[in-house]
């Protein structure tokens, strides 16, 4: 895979763009784990049943992003590269409008400084394999239809107005995204380090 | 009929006027009745208006009915009286404990007026038609919905919770935290689930969640429960400046919840009227103007409740200054420092009292309170010089102490040096050689208040007694603490002095002499100082001594850090002139481990004198072995303990005694013993020896036979010897045997003797005393019968004899003795004259030598007169009928039948005619001289006719 890259890439040397994947790869692993850690955070602070290894509630689509579906490891890795560029980038503004509900529920915790971080983390991520992308030539992602933060505050409006469960249950949602997206994103860039699964 | 006719109509007459008159105070009914519900809030918004009221404003009542579900079900009747205008809009709020959205509501309305200005009746107008508050058209497409969206409650309220399913035949369970919580069915779509004392479990809420079987979704609300007010704890209001009143106190566990936090304090003065809500749970400020005195009331208010705290105090009495500052030392010498300070302004002549402490070594060593209104100093006398100090101050108010301020930063310092204060503490120990003496001199090292500065060395300066003018000096650098001096002889005066920057302390004097005997007992030697024992104390030892006749300087009392064996590491302790006891300490010292001491005595000379010895531990230990016994003397009472090698000395303490444990079979203890219990609570007798020289011990008084036990334990101040296994004894057999033999083997033996020689001499003995034929001539016992004044033996000589009669025995079969009768004699009367053959006087002896019991009972019986005087006691020697008694005719004269008891006179008698006796020779027979019972002795009825007498000796003769 990462030699059709090559074929097609002509514009980055060799080695830079080697390090660059390397680079990115290691990034999208750290973030795995801070994403782990996030996630596991989030749980404990809110509460009985969250905590719980039984529950879970309904994984309805939060502002346009879904899960990694169960094809994405069927799919070209450049469509797969592209997916998780778009959800990395729509990740950052669900995470802010988490952290604006969590400073209703949670003030002057840990936790908001974690979601703000993870957001930033993920921008840089995705910022980083755009740039990846960029250089082995791959087609740009499609623009979204409306802007990413305006969708992320519409859904953090609504999960407000219904109450403080299904924000809590929406900070749940994205937390859980950004955890799978980010897990994916170093499985894809994986395929692309020397010496990485195939 | 008629009358009755006629009074209802009069009475309905009546009533129609008034009724008429009713009709007119009766309100239409309240129109424009709306309800809004208001889902925030869980709140419907009643609102109507009045309209056609008589006058432009007039007080009213009204009613307001609620209904639940459906119009008849009125689960709320509210009664409201206010002042109401034309068309004026009247508003009623109603909070619904269910969700609105979980059920519809009805309402109505009827109203009266109550101005007193009208005089009608009042009556309540009509009801106004329902209007129904429907939620649930409002809600969305979920298949199941939880209500309310969110819940704030206090802490141990219910709480009442609905949910919504689309589905009736779905089955949905919910629950709070995790827990299953059950719920009533309200109708076929909705459930009512009501939670009873809520708990606080977060700040960010109780999550309370429903799940759907059909379609899994999960649909919840968040509850925040906020804890119950707490009344303030510690309210306290205080100023430092009087410029400014700071109060403060404990919210307590006051918890709001996150989302919505409604706590709040705020302080009210009620002097000044004044009012302030506090930013801050813990505290508030409060500006002071001219005010002195203030009552504040602290109100803590939440969502659910208010609590309120008063406080009033004079503004004087709260002063807690400002810590002071600019501190500082000046004018610092070896004794003498001061301290300086400055303290904020108050107000004109408020005085505040400061307190100024020194500290040295972490403690403090001055404290002193100082009055001040502005700068403040102090100054600190008798310092130490060449020490460390920290000074520090604080302030309060002077005439109403509050609250001390803070410590103001400590002040460091140091005393500068000076010559040491004290000479050092010197000992030696002298160890004379051949023409010289070798010292070896120690000191101890001056502390820090006799220092007065770090001590750089030590001079030692000797000099010979007798000649002064050989001194030599010998500088020692610190921190030795002694030094060995050979020196030329042993007679020198020694000087030792500390020098360090600031100078050189006293000199340490002492002299050592060859000769070390006793100056006030001159004849007391070392050697001869007996050792006495001292007392332990636990951490120390204890002694006395008895003070010399003389002056003394003072006493040293000396002694080895260690135990006896190992090498003295030597210590002394100097004592002043008037002491005679001291207790000696020290960290080497162990428990168990005997120490020695010498008591030493300084003369005025300056030359130190051993005046006692003492031993002792200073604590004492139970003795860590008992001694090996070892049984003597065994016997069947008793036996000997003993253990003369158990080493006393070697004993962590001092032996005291013995115990000796004795365990037997008996229940009694022996003599001498009581008993005791045991360690491991078995019983035992014991023994005390008191007496620690005594090594042996006799146990006494046992049984034969019999198995004892015993232990034997030394004791000493701190205990007994460990409790060890006794040691088993069994007595020997009784002696009393081997002692009666001993006695009877000496006494048989010559019984056994004398048993043979009579034997032996049986056949002498028998033919002396019982002859099988006895002859009176060889008879020795007549031979002692005889009597002195009778020549002649009074034994019959047969010559003398003139036979009258033979008597021919018919020899019977042989019988016993006990069947002898008198056998019949057959009588030859010899009658030398011729005289008839018939009876006639005749002349019959018997010899009565052998018999001995009856003598009658012969063949010649009593007469029939006699036979009692046979019987009776005595026998015939006492018959006074006898035929020999002094009242009878003597036997000379009495005619007498003889028997004789001679054998037979053998042919060859040179006497005896031979021929009529020979023919009877074959019938005659010798009758043995026995004794025969009295009873046998009667004679027959035939013999009875052959009366016999029977003659004895006379009164000197035979018969007795």
């Amino acid at each position: 895979m990462f030699e059709d890259f090559q074929a097609d890439s002509s514009i980055s040397p060799l080695p830079l763009l080697e390090a660059k994947i390397h680079q990115t790869h290691s990034l999208a692993r750290l973030l795995t784990k801070y994403a782990e850690q996030l996630f596991q955070e989030y749980v404990q602070l809110q509460g009985d049943p969250f905590g719980r290894p039984g529950f879970s509630p309904p994984r309805p689509p939060v502002a346009g992003l879904s899960a990694p579906g169960a094809g994405h490891a069927g799919l070209p890795l450049p469509e797969r590269l592209r997916l998780d560029a778009g959800a990395l980038a729509a990740l950052p503004p669900l995470l802010d409008a988490v952290r604006r509900l969590q400073a209703e529920l949670n003030p002057r915790t840990a936790l908001l400084r974690r979601l703000e971080e993870a957001a930033r983390r993920a921008r840089a991520l995705g910022a980083a394999l755009e740039a990846v992308l960029a250089a082995l030539g791959a087609e740009p992602r499609e623009p979204r239809p409306e802007p990413a933060a305006a969708a992320a505050a519409a859904a953090a409006a609504a999960a407000a107005a219904a109450g403080a469960f299904p924000a809590k249950l929406l900070g749940l949602r994205v937390c859980g995204l950004y955890r799978d997206w980010v897990s994916r994103t170093e499985a894809d860039l994986g395929q692309l380090v020397p010496g990485g699964p195939a | 009929m008629a009358p009755v006719a006629v009074f209802q109509a009069a009475f309905l007459l009546a009533w129609l006027p008034l009724s008429t008159y009713q009709s007119q105070a009766v309100l239409s009914e309240p129109l424009s009745l709306s309800v809004h519900v208001n889902l925030t809030e869980q709140s419907l918004k009643i609102e109507w208006s009045v309209h056609n009221l008589t006058h432009p404003e007039l007080q009213m009542a009204f009613q307001i009915e609620i209904s639940r579900i459906n119009k008849s079900n009125v689960i709320w009747v509210e009664n409201y009286t206010t002042t109401a205008q034309q068309n004026q809009t009247l508003r009623r709020m109603w909070k619904s404990e269910l969700p609105l959205e979980c059920a519809t509501h009805f309402v109505r309305i009827r109203g009266k007026d109550e101005d007193p200005r009208m005089l009608q009746r009042r009556v309540w107008s009509s009801w106004s038609s329902w209007v129904k508050a429907e939620a649930q058209s409002l809600l969305g497409p979920e298949p199941l919905l939880v209500f309310p969206k969110e819940k704030q409650v206090e802490e141990g309220s219910d709480v009442t919770l609905c949910y919504v399913s689309r589905h009736p035949q779905s089955h949905v369970v919910c629950k709070l935290n995790g827990i299953l919580v059950p719920g009533e069915q309200l109708d076929p779509h909705v459930s009512v689930v009501t939670l009873r004392s809520i708990s606080f479990v977060s700040k960010t809420g109780s999550n309370f969640f429903c799940e759907e079987d059909r379609n899994h979704t999960q649909p919840g609300l968040a509850i925040f429960v906020t804890k119950v007010l707490e009344e303030p704890k510690g309210f306290s209001c205080e100023t430092r400046d009087l410029k400014t009143l700071n109060c403060t106190w404990d919210p307590g566990s006051n918890i709001d919840s996150w989302k919505f936090p409604c706590q709040r304090y705020t302080l009210f003065e009620s002097f000044s009227g004044g009012k302030k809500s506090c930013k801050d749970k813990h505290w508030c400020s409060w500006q002071v103007d001219s005010q002195e005195t203030y009552n504040f009331t602290l109100q803590a208010e939440n969502c659910f409740r208010k609590r309120n705290v008063t406080l009033l105090f004079q503004l004087a009495h709260r002063v807690h200054p400002m810590t002071p500052f600019k501190v500082a030392l000046k004018s610092v010498s070896a004794t003498n420092a001061i301290l300086t300070w400055t303290v904020h302004p108050l107000r004109n002549n408020f005085t505040l009292l400061c307190q100024v402490e020194l500290h040295s070594e972490g403690r403090v060593v001055q404290q002193h309170n100082v009055s001040t209104w502005g700068n403040g100093q102090y100054s600190f006398r008798g310092l130490a010089p060449a020490t460390e100090y920290t000074a520090r101050v604080r302030c309060a108010a002077a005439q109403h102490f509050w609250k001390w301020s803070k410590w103001a930063n400590q002040e460091e310092f140091s005393t500068p040096q000076a010559a040491p204060s004290t000479a050092p503490d010197v000992w030696r120990s002298v160890r004379p050689t051949l023409g010289s003496c070798n010292v070896t001199l120690f000191w101890k090292p001056l502390s820090r208040a006799q220092a007065h500065g770090k001590i750089q060395f030590y001079t030692v300066a000797t000099e010979r007694l007798h000649t002064p003018s050989s001194s030599q000096l010998f500088p020692i650098p610190a921190p030795a603490n002694g030094t060995e001096l050979s020196l030329d002889g042993c007679s020198h005066r020694i000087r030792v002095t500390a020098s360090n920057g600031a100078g050189t302390s006293p000199a340490s004097v002492m002299v050592i002499a060859g000769d070390l005997g006793d100056p006030w007992n001159p004849g007391n030697q070392t050697a001869e100082v007996k050792e006495e024992r001292a007392q332990g104390t636990g951490d120390g030892v204890s002694m006395s001594w008895k003070p010399p006749p003389g002056d003394v300087l003072g006493y040293v009392v000396e002694w080895c850090d260690g135990p006896r064996e190992s090498p003295c590491d030597l210590r002394w302790e100097s004592l002043g002139p008037n002491a005679t006891s001291t207790v000696i300490k020290s960290d080497a010292f162990r428990p168990g481990v005997k120490y020695n001491f010498r008591i030493y005595g300084i003369s005025p000379e300056r030359m130190a004198y051993l005046l006692e010895r003492k031993t002792g531990y200073s604590q004492e230990l139970a003795p860590a072995d008992n001694p090996r016994v070892t049984v003597n003397n065994l016997t069947s009472h008793s036996f000997t303990l003993s253990w003369e090698d158990y080493a006393a000395d070697a004993q962590p303490g001092f032996i005291r005694g013995y115990r000796v444990h004795l365990r037997s079979q008996a229940e009694q203890c022996l003599p001498g013993f009581t008993k005791a219990l045991l360690p491991d609570n078995t019983a035992c007798c014991k023994h005390d020896i008191d007496n620690p020289e005594q090594k042996t011990f006799l146990v006494k008084n046992l049984q034969p036979e019999s198995f004892y036990e015993f232990l034997v334990t030394p004791h000493t101040r701190a205990g007994e010897g460990p409790a060890q296994a006794f040691t088993n004894v069994i007595t020997t057999r009784d002696q009393h045997p081997r002692v009666l033999i001993r006695i009877l083997l000496p006494m048989v033996f010559p019984l056994l003797f004398l048993t043979i020689l009579c034997y032996v001499k049986s056949q002498w003995i028998k033919e002396t005393c019982f002859p099988d034929i006895p002859d009176p001539y060889k008879s020795s016992v007549l031979s002692l019968l005889k009597p002195k004044e009778s020549p002649h033996p009074s034994i019959m000589s047969v010559r003398d004899c003139v036979p009258d009669a033979l008597e021919v025995v018919n020899k019977a079969a042989r019988r016993s003795l006990a069947e002898v009768e008198c056998p019949k004699h057959d009588y030859l009367h010899l009658l030398p004259t011729g005289s008839s053959a018939g009876p006639g006087p005749g002349i019959c002896f018997e010899n009565l030598t052998y018999n001995q019991a009856a003598p009658g009972a012969g063949p010649c019986g009593p007469s029939p007169g006699q036979g009692g005087l046979l019987a009776a006691p005595g026998g015939l020697l006492r018959s006074p009928s006898y035929v020999n008694s002094p009242g009878g005719p003597p036997a000379e004269e009495a005619p007498l039948n003889y028997v004789s008891q001679v054998a037979p006179p053998t042919s060859g008698h040179e006497d005896s005619p031979p021929t009529p006796l020979l023919e009877l020779a074959p019938r005659s027979e010798y009758r043995t001289q026995m004794a025969v019972p009295p009873g046998l002795a009667s004679p027959s009825p035939e013999e009875k006719s052959h009366l016999c007498a029977v003659s004895l000796p006379d009164a000197g003769g035979h018969g007795r």
